[in-house]
């Protein structure tokens, strides 16, 4: 049973089971209130995150607990500040190289046995995080055994440090948390009572997380893979749905868990930091990473580019700065030369575009153009279409396979799609609408399904609101719930097929 | 990076979290109590009406005829063998089995019943290893099953592909979808609630009311004529690397003992009332000219000896040899690929045995083997794969 959010064991199991404790727990406990409701609750959390990470395996779940371990002594160590530089340059260097050895043992042939521990990508940078929070005076760990010294968003017991780090909803794909993100949070769980509004909003998230995930991303996923599968073969209309599906289903597939653990988090209270805006509206290459996987950016800039220097050391070191961050980006989404073009397109771009906002002319020119909304929606395609090309070497076997599909994806328009790449996005549901409006025999009806998911996912991924905006933000009505009670049972009849989030390999 | 983020003096950035808590609290948005219990407990009943009228549909029909026997009349598509194999076996009515790999696919079961008189089901398994045909003996003598407990198991028709002896012997081929393999109601759910039962399983079939033959169930009838002969063959024969080194003969003895005794003999010995009749198909030449690059001829053939005579220590065993049909293997009009036969081929294995031509007796098998590698010694290959 891998309990993933898409999948009947989390829907059916896990959810009642995390949702109904979470709020018995006080009845249970009966008239104690405040700190004691508290701490069961945590240590309910915590044993629900860990037997939801045990659930895909012992040997991650070893290891998982070995690095908690470790890093906890570690960020106990460093909090008695003798030598805590020291140590914490140790923590880093140990969380970095345990991270490398499994994402790197495979591909540099140490070991092609070598599995890398699901979710590791994440959890690794959430302990250095730690660690480095700690030495900077920003976290205060209690000694185990301590009296405690109150609440307060700096200072973690144990049982704090093992939440934050073992916090399911996030475990596995992110956000990225800080801790003082969910400290505050933690602390006042002892007063958390069923909000039946925030509940509903809660389930609203993630039944829309749902749907862009299983009922969107994973139609789109079937083109793209055939798309691949016949790369010579395929026509230049072929190569462009490729890429700009394979685009969408990125953002759908990653948004969408996000949604779900935000969903789910939210029905017990707990709000967890937004990881994407309407990543492809962005004007530029550094608004795309001020909207793409926001807590990562966030990562990067304050654990690495502000420490390099940022920009305060020169155009040159400003711009090396950039490049660095990107091609580590690059290098911790996966191993390959393909990761490293994509972190370098990015990186170069991102230089190029700093450069010029650093002329002065360009300044004024920029302030004088800035509003003009022709030139923010020519700002708009030219930065979609970069980070599209781009997420071909995220996607593709080889920088030769990316290459060979994006020089036919900008090769010379022609205006033939294969019938076998649209028949390899296709939902049943929309045969039977076709059957029922008498479309089924018109000659282009097997294009139409690819199509209406793509044109539907476009909308999403460009719509004026996130599902999370929406989610806060809707009516409570009736009717409302009605639509969504029907989303979420077509998403739940949908689960039957085998799916896998695109991230989960990090 | 574009811009360093602001930070505040403690370190945090100064976007907080709880500012999106806040904005989203807004009086706009507030519901009374009486509106988030309606919509609550709209989203609970049509949620669950939803799921339920799946369920409940999927109960009724039962496609994969995991709970009852089929509906009579009701126009049931068969083409999941992973999914309905199991199904099939314990709910259908039957007194003998087809099974082994996609070398059965294209038996027709009133073959069967012409030339033995036996309501054969046919349960292949596309690629099957050992522990595959070990599984489908399992559902097929379930005694609680309904086809058990209307008549015995008398004959199991199973191909024998040598190949996969070495196989783990609890490896199967594909992810299997085991809550059909059980008698648990719990881990139903998902094939309760699932749409490709829903739509492709229970409702397609109501539209398009094309019921699947089970005579011909799983059959690759999809290939019509062009799909055979030299050209067709050729065109997508990968010839194997050249091996220097040669296999010893006896590397395959040992997996292949344990794969025998564990998921073939076990059935056998238990079954004394079936008469299992196993089969060594006819790949075309292609297949000894790939053994031969692959350097294991020898180990091949020991391989096929070995369970042949293993076999046939058994009362209640059979085994037929077809590969040394020199005129049939060594024409490529009777294949699709270097080997998969055509249907044709299956009828007459279906007719030999009924009539006991190509059956191999204790202590035969090393003849038919002589007489094959006869046949591979002879056969120029060059001029034979030579581009015309």
């Amino acid at each position: 049973m891998k309990p993933l959010f898409n999948s009947y064991s989390f829907i059916f199991v896990f959810l009642p089971v995390l949702t109904v404790g979470f709020y018995l727990i006080p009845t249970v406990i009966g008239v104690l209130r405040g700190s004691a409701v508290r701490s069961v609750r945590k240590w309910f959390l915590i044993a629900i995150s860990l037997a939801f990470y045990a659930c895909f395996g012992w040997r991650d779940f070893f290891i998982f607990a070995a690095g908690i371990l470790i890093n906890g002594l570690l960020g106990c160590a460093i909090s008695r500040r003798t030598g805590a530089k020291a140590i914490t340059a140790v923590g880093v260097i140990l969380n970095i190289g345990f991270l490398a050895f499994f994402k790197y043992a495979g591909y540099l042939s140490f070991s092609s046995s070598i599995a890398m521990p699901l979710a590791v990508s994440f959890y690794t940078f959430q302990q250095i995080s730690f660690l480095i929070d700690v030495y900077r005076g920003e976290i205060r760990m209690e000694m185990p055994g301590a009296a405690r010294s109150g609440m307060s968003d700096q200072v973690a017991s144990f049982s704090d440090y093992l939440l934050y780090i073992t916090y399911f909803p996030k475990l596995l794909e992110g956000p990225i948390v800080r801790f003082h993100e969910m400290k505050s949070q933690f602390d006042r769980m002892g007063e958390t009572r069923f909000d039946g509004e925030r509940f509903l909003r809660g389930l609203f998230l993630f039944t829309l997380g749902l749907a862009k995930k299983v009922l969107l991303a994973d139609t789109i996923a079937g083109a793209v893979d055939y798309g691949f599968s016949v790369l010579p073969h395929v026509t230049w209309l072929d190569a462009v749905v490729v890429m700009f599906g394979y685009t969408l289903q990125l953002y759908l597939d990653f948004s969408g868990y996000c949604d779900m653990g935000a969903g789910v988090s939210r029905m017990i209270g707990i709000e967890l930091p937004e990881n994407f805006h309407l990543p492809y509206k962005a004007r530029g290459i550094a608004e795309f990473w001020d909207r793409w996987h926001m807590t990562l950016s966030r990562f990067f800039t304050k654990y690495l580019y502000i420490p390099l220097g940022g920009n305060r050391r020169g155009r040159a070191r400003t711009y090396l700065n950039i490049m660095i961050v990107f091609l580590i980006s690059g290098i911790w989404h996966g191993a390959g030369w393909t990761f490293l073009v994509w972190g370098f397109m990015h990186g170069a771009l991102s230089v190029v575009q700093r450069a010029l906002s650093d002329s002065r002319k360009e300044r004024k020119k920029k302030a004088e153009s800035a509003r003009h909304p022709l030139w923010d929606f020519i700002c708009t395609v030219l930065t979609f279409v970069y980070v599209s090309a781009a997420w071909m070497f995220f996607r593709a076997d080889s920088v030769k396979q990316a290459l060979e599909l994006l020089k036919i994806a900008f090769s010379k328009p022609w205006l033939r799609c294969s019938i076998r790449l649209a028949k390899s996005a296709q939902l049943d549901e929309v045969w039977y609408a076709l059957k029922v409006l008498h479309l089924d025999s018109w000659k282009y009806s097997g294009y139409i399904c690819m199509w209406l998911v793509l044109a539907v996912s476009a909308v999403i991924a460009f719509a004026p609101y996130t599902f999370r905006e929406i989610s806060e933000k809707h009516k409570i009505c009736g009717l409302t719930y009605f639509f969504i009670a029907i989303l979420f049972a077509w998403c739940v009849i949908s689960l039957g097929g085998v799916s896998t989030f695109l991230y989960f390999k990090f | 990076m574009s811009k360093d983020q602001t930070i505040d003096k403690s370190g945090h950035p100064a976007e907080d979290i709880r500012s999106s808590q806040a904005a989203g609290a807004s009086s706009d948005r507030e519901a009374s109590s009486a509106q988030v219990c309606k919509a609550a407990a709209v989203f609970a009943g049509t949620a669950a009406a939803l799921l339920i009228l799946c369920a409940v549909l999927t109960v009724i029909v039962d496609p994969f005829f995991h709970y009852h026997a089929p509906l009579k009349g009701f126009p049931y598509v068969v083409d999941n063998q992973l999914s309905q194999n199991p199904g099939m076996a314990r709910n259908m009515t039957y007194d003998s089995i087809i099974t082994g790999s996609s070398m059965t696919v294209n038996f027709n079961t009133n073959d069967f019943r012409e030339a033995m008189g036996v309501n054969a089901l046919k349960l292949s398994s596309n690629g099957a290893y050992p522990k595959d045909i070990a599984n489908v003996l399992d559902f097929a003598y379930d005694e609680h099953s309904r086809a058990r407990k209307a008549s015995p198991l008398t004959n199991a028709f199973i191909a024998i592909d040598v190949a996969v002896f070495t196989a783990g012997p609890e490896e199967v081929k594909y992810p299997q979808p085991t809550y059909l393999y059980d008698k648990s109601p719990l881990n139903d759910i998902p094939y309760l609630l699932n749409k490709d039962v829903l739509l492709q399983y229970v409702l397609r079939p109501i539209v398009e009311r094309e019921a699947t033959d089970l005579a011909t169930v799983y059959a690759t009838t999809w290939q019509t004529e062009e799909y055979f002969g030299k050209d067709w063959v050729l065109q997508g024969f990968v010839p194997s690397e050249v091996r220097e080194k040669e296999e010893p003969k006896d590397a395959y003895r040992e997996k292949t003992e344990i794969n025998l005794e564990r998921n073939i003999l076990s059935y056998v010995r238990q079954h004394p009332e079936t008469e299992f009749t196993f089969f060594f198909p006819p790949y075309s030449i292609l297949y000894w000219y790939n053994v031969e690059r692959e350097n294991h001829l020898e180990a091949t053939m020991a391989q096929y000896e070995q369970i042949g005579e293993t076999l046939l220590k058994e009362d209640n065993v059979r085994v037929f040899y077809f590969q040394d049909m020199e005129d049939v293997v060594t024409d490529l009009a009777n294949y699709s690929d270097y080997e998969h036969y055509s249907p044709a081929i299956n009828s007459y294995m279906a007719a030999c045995f009924g009539s006991g031509e190509h059956e191999v007796h204790p202590g035969g098998m090393h003849e038919v083997l002589d007489h094959m590698r006869s046949i591979v010694d002879s056969f120029d290959f060059e001029t034979f794969l030579a581009p015309q």
